[in-house]
């Protein structure tokens, strides 16, 4: 049975491992929200393609860093609001 | 709702204020698992008597 | 049926809670499944991982063990069906009663 399932990244030196589990996640058909938070992702290709995956595959990528929004399409969220999304997750995962 | 906060290393105030409001509504739990003794044996107890389990960086 | 503990291990230095936990756990009755990811695969090089062995069930992720410089190179203990993807963890986070991050 799929989960309810929310990816915590902070650190940039996790961004790719951190995508790449969300990904993974996905394709299992768990329901995801991958949250990158305080810092500017670095857009390797592989960051890239992988991306894009995340969207076909209709996860959600939230981040409080207004780069984040405006360069690679990330959608807005306070710290606040990352808060109440994890009450609504059934399992967190701070990578 | 019982909630188990596993702490690895000491909280930044940004993961205090998540434990916080993650732990509203709840009965809320945290070991931390950094610069002490774990027991695990109680770490396994409370993992499985928690309804969530969140183990924060 | 036993309940389940997912132990997802995705940094270097967590061996010592790995191995306490999945000893912990197999004491109290659960059954243990392992999934070392990005710097985590590391575990694999510990003097001590063969007792991890002992009480878990240990999947590497393939791509993770190859990018940290281990291509081809052994793991006693560990087979080839061992070496998995990302769809490991995704099924310990569906079948695991509990699953956590170290």
């Amino acid at each position: 049975m799929s989960k309810k399932v929310a990816v915590l990244i902070k650190d940039k030196d996790r961004q790719y491992e951190g995508l790449r589990s969300s990904l993974g996640l996905l394709m299992e058909f768990h329901v995801v929200s991958m949250f990158v938070l305080n810092h500017e992702i670095e857009l390797t290709e592989e960051y890239r393609d992988n991306m894009e995956f995340i969207d076909e595959m209709e996860g959600t990528r939230y981040s409080n860093v207004s780069a984040n929004v405006k360069k690679y399409g990330f959608k807005p969220i306070t710290l606040e609001e990352v808060a109440q999304k994890l009450i609504e997750n059934e399992v967190v995962i701070p990578f | 709702m019982k909630i188990l906060h596993i702490l690895r290393s000491e909280p930044n105030e940004m993961v205090m204020n998540f434990i916080r409001e993650t732990s509203k509504n709840a009965v809320s739990l945290e070991l931390p698992i950094y610069g002490e003794e774990v027991d695990y044996d109680q770490l396994v107890t409370e993992i499985f008597a928690s309804d969530k389990v969140i183990s924060w960086w | 049926m036993a309940e389940k503990l997912g132990i997802c291990a995705a940094t270097q230095g967590c061996f010592h809670h790995v191995l306490g936990l999945t000893r912990a756990a197999k004491a109290a009755g659960k059954q243990v499944e392992i999934f070392l990811t990005g710097e985590g695969v590391h575990l694999t090089q510990d003097p001590r991982f063969s007792e991890l062995l002992e009480a878990g069930r240990v999947g590497v992720c393939e791509v993770s063990y190859i990018a940290s410089g281990y291509q081809g190179k052994a793991v006693p203990g560990l087979v080839d069906k061992d070496f998995v993807t990302q769809a490991r963890n995704a099924e310990m986070v569906e079948e695991c009663e509990r699953y956590i991050i170290l």
